[in-house]
């Protein structure tokens, strides 16, 4: 009873976030006239979301092991990444590149070059995490030894009849 | 007054289970290799064996003194790495740093325990004392809670190794309400 409670309390609490979402684009977009700028906005808020998740996950692993690694890895892609978004949309905001200088571009592209190398970083990481962890190759072994064990079993129960 | 076979033969029909084996200090290792003799050699079940307690090498030669077949084994290894060793995976086993590292030993059996190529398995972890010695009790209570529930989803023959010791028997008996039996060995 309590679990289906639970259940529907989840259900409502997940139907009220995502009308949540909904409301808050609709009311960005309608604040907010210029597109591009509105767009910006999105993004930063869901880089937000995405930064406060990923910082929960990361104090809630074991200190030292691999996973905290990768995920403080992806952290900082975050960060870059919202820190593009960031500039991007400031830049939009006060049209730094007409009122101050066109190379107050560049800053934007660094930050997203920077992303995306930690990004091949992170990637790397994550390749090397799935060879560590990973036991295909154990797994076919053992298949192989129980089928031969079988085979010994039944030749076994032949040979004694 | 029954053998370590018969405590062990009345698992035998369940088709999985999650059980608190309490082990003598004395009667420790026997005990051990007769459980997982019992599961491989006459079950035919393969498994994954997570070490906190002795390294992969030390276990493995065991194994193979007594005669039991540990090549149906996927070893898990949270001590080796600690005295600084350098391997982190071999064909048989992977090494973990140590067992404070929790969230890595508890990705590391999924892994392991799905990969298995069986519809029956186990899961063999030894021992609650040594990841007493590392972690806080409660820390120790939430990931045997973990873990029991995680066997039971991976539907494996789960058997959680407890030294006998006069201060964890409260720990025991409370950690003992996640498992299906607690059993004395």
């Amino acid at each position: 009873m309590d679990m289906k409670m639970n259940i529907n309390t989840r259900r409502i609490g997940a139907l009220l976030g995502f009308a949540g979402v909904i409301f808050g684009l609709i009311a960005i977009f309608r604040l907010i006239v210029d597109t591009e700028v509105a767009i910006g906005f999105v993004t930063i808020s869901f880089g937000v979301l995405a930064i406060i998740w990923t910082t929960m996950a990361l104090h809630s692993l074991s200190p030292g092991s691999a996973l905290r690694r990768h995920t403080f890895n992806f952290l900082l892609c975050l960060a870059f990444i919202l820190m593009f978004s960031i500039w991007h949309t400031l830049e939009k905001i006060f049209s730094w590149r007409t009122s101050i200088n066109e190379a107050l571009l560049y800053p934007g592209y660094l930050l997203i070059a920077l992303a995306f190398l930690l990004f091949v970083g992170t990637a790397w990481q994550i390749l090397t995490l799935g060879r560590e962890f990973g036991f295909q190759g154990q797994a076919s072994a053992i298949s192989k030894i129980i089928k031969e064990k079988q085979r010994q079993r039944q030749s076994g129960r032949r040979g004694g009849k | 007054m029954p053998t370590i076979r018969q405590k062990l033969a009345q698992l035998k029909d369940l088709d999985e289970f999650v059980v608190l084996a309490t082990v003598s200090a004395q009667k420790y290792q026997e005990t051990n290799i007769e459980i997982i003799r019992s599961l491989t050699e006459e079950m035919n079940i393969p498994g994954v064996y997570v070490t906190l307690n002795k390294p992969y090498e030390a276990v493995k030669k065991l194994l193979l003194q007594k005669k039991v077949d540990a090549r149906l084994i996927i070893f898990i290894d949270a001590v080796s790495r600690m005295g600084g060793g350098g391997e982190r995976k071999t064909k048989e086993c992977l090494f973990i740093g140590s067992p404070e590292n929790l969230s890595d030993i508890s990705i590391a059996m999924d892994q392991a325990v799905r990969a298995l190529p069986s519809k029956e398995k186990f899961l063999f972890f030894d021992s609650l004392n040594t990841l007493l010695t590392y972690n806080e009790i409660p820390v120790v209570v939430k990931f045997i809670h973990f873990l029991s529930t995680k066997m039971r989803a991976w539907k494996v023959k789960g058997i959680i190794i407890s030294l006998e010791k006069k201060k964890n028997q409260e720990l025991i008996g409370e950690l003992s309400q996640f498992c299906d039996l607690a059993i004395d060995l």
